[in-house]
């Protein structure tokens, strides 16, 4: 929570923040508190590797974690694909896609 | 053979009790010499293996198999009724020492058999999503890439054994059907869309932005639970200002809140 407050605080009366972002920290709530979640060692550790989120890599890095790295659970690999799919796709609500805009919208 | 399987197994759960076509014919057909193929020792050794394994320790398999099967999307409601042998789920588990110790040689006549296996079980009712499941893990599991190619190609094709005089004797082919649809592989390769969301869309931002007052009367965990903290945060991607900023001001709210109630449980504990 006080990560995404501290992603947006300084920008968000000028740009909203981007959906996949928002899609995202709000899964991100659900899961951390269900510590059973076969996705939850994951974003813990996406939350605990620093106190700021860079937008602009996070499909990449989740696109690494999820498609090219192993599962947390041997057999959960289908669905951590299919819970990133509906994530990315839930995340397509605009026209705009700003993680892809060249000013990153975080600034640490 | 089919004597001394038959005593080997009587009484264990090796056989799918509900099965419409028994699962030991399944296993004996597999293991005819067919189109130039031969069962190898080394596959009947492995193979009983798995057999003694699964007949010593059955209800660890059956754990197994009921958690593979979690892992899937189905209205099958009774785990029985997917139709799918043990020995299948002993044979993931067992498959990669295989992998590690046996001779090339080895491996391609096992995948052989094991792709004859697949096959016939999803004629004879074999459920066709955990079957494809269990052949994805065991590829997985296999390093050769020739013998991953050989897996892939299992449960793509209708079985061969149909035409088999033994096969056309004992069993109907079973069809599965999806939706009314018969079920072919390549009907479960295509994505199957919901046309009504392809003309819908993805959710439209609600313009009276509820969430903004109903996390206020709910505690800390039934407005994380019930979504409404999920909704505020969506709010913060909202195209108008003003919305954005009473999001970013409720989220801290909740923040503090959050922190009063962690503080509590803290010393209650």
């Amino acid at each position: 929570m006080g990560e995404i407050i501290e992603v947006v605080q300084d920008n968000i009366s000028r740009i909203s923040l981007p959906y996949f972002a928002g899609v995202m920290a709000a899964r991100f709530i659900m899961i951390l508190d269900d510590p059973l979640h076969f996705m939850y060692a994951k974003i813990n550790k996406f939350l605990n590797k620093a106190p700021c989120w860079d937008l602009t890599r996070m499909p990449s890095y989740w696109v690494d974690k999820i498609l090219l790295q192993p599962p947390t659970d041997d057999d959960a690999y289908y669905q951590e694909v299919e819970w990133f799919q509906e994530a990315l796709v839930d995340g397509l609500r605009t026209p705009r896609v700003s993680f892809s805009s060249k000013k990153p919208i975080l600034l640490y | 053979m089919r004597a001394l399987l038959n005593s080997a197994i009587e009484g264990t759960p090796v056989s799918k009790p509900e099965a419409s076509f028994s699962s030991l014919r399944v296993l004996i057909l597999t293991l005819h010499d067919s189109q130039g193929w031969l069962a190898s020792d080394s596959v009947f050794e492995f193979l009983d293996n798995c057999l003694l394994r699964l007949i010593k320790r059955p209800v660890k398999y059956y754990d197994d198999f009921t958690d593979l099967a979690s892992t899937i999307k189905s209205d099958v409601m009774r785990v029985e009724d997917y139709e799918i042998d043990l020995l299948l789920i002993t044979i993931i588990e067992q498959w990669s020492f295989l992998v590690l110790s046996a001779l090339p040689s080895t491996i391609e006549n096992a995948v052989k058999w094991l792709s004859r296996y697949l096959d016939l079980s999803m004629h004879t009712g074999g459920h066709m999503i955990l079957l494809l499941r269990i052949r994805d893990h065991i590829k997985n599991l296999t390093i050769d890439g020739e013998s991953r190619l050989k897996l892939s190609k299992a449960l793509g094709q209708p079985a061969c054994y149909a035409t088999s005089d033994e096969l056309k004797g004992f069993v109907e082919p079973h069809r599965q059907t999806i939706n009314d649809k018969p079920v072919t592989y390549a009907s479960l390769n295509t994505p199957t869309f919901n046309e009504d969301w392809l003309v819908v869309g993805p959710p439209i931002e609600d313009e009276d932005h509820p969430a903004l007052r109903n996390w206020i009367r709910k505690d800390v965990a039934g407005a994380i639970r019930e979504g409404d903290i999920g909704e505020l945060i969506l709010y913060l991607c909202s195209d108008q200002q003003d919305i954005r900023i009473q999001a970013l001001m409720s989220l801290k709210k909740f923040m503090s809140s959050l922190k009063v109630f962690y503080t509590r449980f803290c010393i209650l504990e």
